[in-house]
């Protein structure tokens, strides 16, 4: 790996960490807005984790090419990404972790059209955010966050969701986080 | 030999051949990566990892060491600090370490470092959301205390099973008439883990509830990872009728700067036989002495 | 102020190492050359090749001239040069029973298939110090070689394979399953790579244990032999020899041999177990680089140990074992001490006062109670 890449890959996942534990928050990639999807999870998957793709069967081999990650099913991924705005009734079969490692829940990555900071959106709390936040993601079925709040019901058991959009930014939903609907 | 030798005479007369930026190897990396998005997902708890060995022994810093070098980048200036000092031989030491193998510069000011990493102190300045404070753990597990089975204390976070810690501090109590637990005072994360917040003092818990700043645990001999993220709940466990108490400093001052709201170290002058009291933070009294002699 | 001052703790820590280097040098003898520590000190090559966790003779040399023969340091240095070098690969798995022995005995029977073979062991020296080995110049050597040498009786043979001991037993009936073929793990765990979580697998605990320290292990394991634990051991079989290593060839997939490493295996029978309602013996096994006996030896009381149905000792806690005989962990932690902690100190120094002024508090009361 080139020096660039490394250090390409520590910018990354800085921009990552920052929207994990500001949840809500949106956050640009390093070289948005043409950052994609393999550049977002090249910091952070390797032939040791696996994942799967709901909906692109390209991306998938896009992805095991690049990260050497495995590829498996919905139940067993550690990484799940969801092309296509909706993960709906799939989203339960996902892994939520055990009471003695919930840290094997997994991270469910959205392809979307738009994240914004706006008033209409979704209303946020918990750690990571000071009061409330309204985040606004373009590109998403609005029942999704049903799911997300369903999976998450029982914290610690839970996935952590990251959401890429159009322009190379991110923004996270971890399990921690209280979803409520405006 | 200083490690920044060892490591030129091991790769030949090149800064740094065969050691990739950042020292470890791009997996160890990216699994430390993973663990600690799931540590601020999961306020308070320890995730366990495949802890990489470092050039410096276990139990010197190792676990802090590997989060840093996880995510710095070549544009972050890097504060260390050990007891508060930034002299600190280990501190020093860390020091060369991370900055030689990722081209960081340093600083003594809290307010300019965009990383720091400490051992036993959180710095008297608060810091912002832009900074992340790394704290180097000796003992992740709060709950050691009163079960040294690591099995078990699992079930017993899983369960939130904590009855056997409360009882602990009221023994302490009916013993001593106090909680006598001085550093390593146990926490409850965003209501739900027990966690240890390391060798801090007791001064420094209260900065850790609802922080602008995140914070990440690394104890690299133990393997655990666990973070409190900023804007936190974090309460120290205590009861209505012994309620939690910080050091008292009350009446004394820092002989340096001046400074009364500061943890403040106790220093033994031989000569006289008397006390002197020190600012901990030795960047926060340098600023203050600074400011004050002009 | 000490030596934690603001200014000048930078200087301290460079004279320190200045100070340590200089200790081996300062002396008239010659400087130690790594190869004579190679040959001539082998035994603690081996060691910490060991537990450095790292087969590489001339670098485990290095480390022990870089730490003036602290075990323990070189085997840290070697561990920790382990950590940076990629990882080009896994062997398929090595059969021991191809080892070209050097040394093979077994105390559960009298003679074995292939003989007793005693090789180079200090077992049968007796522990004189031999003050002629202060003058050990190249001719002493020569003579010495002459006449080890001179009485070979022509055509003695070494057998190619030796028949391994428990395979006998096996055979009977007497052994438990080979725990290998039944309950078959999915992947080699790594402990380098992935974090030991409890109960750990198999491939988890050996691995461990043959990268934990000698001295640690040998006193979990004697304590075990003592009493504490039911284990009775007996040794089945030791070998040391060197074993060949075998990979998938990268472009024809064929197994293709990259060497050999020298080991030490040692197998231990123990008291009944049996699931199944057949009582048999159960086995231990221990494994390590290079010729060290004890170590092995201890590894198989100790992989027996942690298998017991329900621990009765600290032997026997599988936790307890393999949380505490790594000796870089250790010994860092143990050195750790040594690192300031005033600050914490200074914490406890508080809460000791308090707790002080309320005993006092108290007993003013109670005085006070009994003078009125």
């Amino acid at each position: 790996m080139s020096s660039e890449s490394i250090i390409r890959d520590h910018e990354t996942f800085r921009v990552i960490l920052q929207g994990m534990s500001h949840p809500g928050k949106v956050y640009p990639l390093p070289g948005a807005p043409k950052t994609g999807i393999i550049d977002l999870l090249g910091c952070l998957m390797d032939n040791e984790v696996s994942f799967a793709v709901i909906g692109d069967k390209d991306m998938e081999a896009a992805l095991a090419r690049h990260t050497g990650s495995r590829p498996a099913v919905l139940e067993e991924a550690d990484f799940v990404v969801v092309t296509g705005g909706a993960c709906g009734q799939g989203l339960e079969s996902c892994r939520r972790g055990s009471l003695e490692y919930p840290d094997t829940g997994a991270t469910v990555v959205y392809l979307v059209e738009e994240l914004c900071l706006r008033d209409e959106g979704i209303s946020l709390s918990g750690p990571g955010i000071d009061g409330t936040i309204a985040l606004q993601i373009k590109g998403l079925a609005p029942s999704e966050f049903r799911f997300l709040q369903k999976m998450n019901g029982e914290f610690p058991l839970g996935v952590d969701a990251l959401f890429l959009d159009r322009n190379g930014c991110i923004a996270c939903i971890p399990r921690s986080t209280r979803i409520g609907v405006n | 030999m200083l490690l920044h030798e060892w490591l030129k005479n091991e790769a030949g007369t090149e800064k740094r051949p065969g050691y990739p930026f950042g020292f470890m190897d791009e997996g160890a990396k990216k699994e430390i990566r993973r663990c600690i998005l799931k540590a601020v997902a999961i306020p308070g708890y320890q995730v366990p990892y495949g802890s990489r060995e470092m050039p410096i022994a276990r139990g010197w810093g190792t676990g802090g060491i590997q989060i840093t070098l996880s995510l710095i980048k070549p544009d972050d200036i890097l504060k260390v600090i050990d007891q508060g000092c930034d002299g600190s031989v280990n501190a020093v030491n860390i020091k060369k370490f991370l900055a030689e193998v990722a081209d960081v510069e340093v600083t003594n000011d809290t307010c300019a470092a965009t990383i720091i990493q400490t051992r036993h102190r959180i710095p008297e300045e608060p810091m912002t959301g832009r900074q992340i404070l790394v704290l180097q753990v000796p003992y992740p597990e709060a709950l050691r205390e009163v079960e040294p089975s690591e099995m078990e204390t699992r079930r017993m976070h899983a369960e939130a099973d904590y009855s056997r810690m409360w009882l602990y501090l009221y023994e302490d109590i009916v013993k001593y008439g106090e909680i006598t637990i001085s550093y390593r005072y146990p926490v409850t994360v965003n209501g739900r883990y027990i966690t240890d917040p390391s060798p801090i003092p007791r001064w420094d818990v209260p900065r850790l509830h609802m922080a602008d700043t995140l914070f990440l645990f690394g104890a690299g001999r133990e393997k655990r990872i666990y973070a409190i993220p900023p804007h936190t709940e974090v309460v120290p466990l205590e009861f209505e009728d012994h309620t939690f108490r910080t050091e008292d400093f009350s009446g004394k001052a820092c002989a340096r700067c001046g400074a009364t709201g500061t943890f403040l170290d106790e220093v033994v002058d031989n000569e006289k036989g008397g006390r002197s009291y020190f600012c901990s933070d030795t960047g926060y009294c340098d600023k203050r002495s600074t400011t004050c002699s002009r | 102020m000490g030596y934690v001052a603001v200014k000048g703790g930078n200087e301290a820590i460079e004279r320190a190492c200045q100070v340590f280097a200089h200790e081996r040098m300062k002396g008239d003898s010659a400087p130690l050359g790594v190869d004579q520590v190679r040959e001539q000190l082998y035994l603690a090559v081996d060691r910490v090749m060991g537990e450095g966790s790292l087969y590489a003779p001339e670098l485990a040399a290095l480390a022990l001239k870089q730490s003036a023969g602290d075990t323990f340091e070189a085997s840290f240095m070697l561990r920790a040069f382990r950590a940076t070098r990629p990882r080009l690969g896994y062997s398929l798995a090595a059969r021991t029973e191809k080892m070209r022995i050097i040394r093979r005995i077994s105390s559960a029977f009298k003679d074995i298939p292939g003989g007793q073979i005693l090789g180079p062991t200090s077992d049968y020296t007796l522990r004189l110090l031999d003050f002629d080995l202060l003058e050990d110049d190249e001719a002493r050597r020569a003579a010495f070689k002459k006449r080890v040498f001179s009485h070979i009786p022509a055509g003695a043979e070494i057998p190619e394979t030796f028949p391994r001991v428990i395979r006998i037993l096996r055979r009977e009936g007497l052994l438990e399953e080979d725990l290998g073929a039944g309950r078959k793990e999915e992947a080699v765990f790594d402990i380098t790579r992935q974090s030991l979580t409890f109960p750990a697998p198999r491939s988890a605990t050996l691995q461990a244990l043959a990268r934990s320290e000698t001295g640690g292990m040998l006193a979990l394991a004697y304590s075990s032999m003592r009493g504490y634990g039911n284990i009775h051991p007996t040794l089945g079989e030791l070998r040391i020899g060197y074993v060949p290593l075998t990979i998938r060839h990268p472009e024809t997939g064929e197994p293709y041999t990259i060497g050999e490493v020298k080991v030490t295996e040692a197998e231990v029978l123990a008291r009944m177990q049996g699931n199944d309602g057949m009582p048999k013996f159960s086995l231990g096994y221990g494994l390590c680089f290079g010729q060290n006996e004890l170590k092995a030896i201890s590894m198989a009381i100790l992989d027996r140990c942690i298998r017991a149905e329900k621990p009765s000792c600290p032997a026997e806690d599988q936790e307890f074992v393999l949380y505490h005989t790594d000796g870089i962990e250790a010994m860092g932690f143990c050195n750790h001490w040594k690192l300031p902690h005033y600050v914490d100190f200074l914490s406890d120094l508080d809460r000791l006062r308090k707790a002080q002024d309320v005993a006092r508090a108290g007993k003013a009361r109670e005085d006070g109670d009994a003078a009125a």
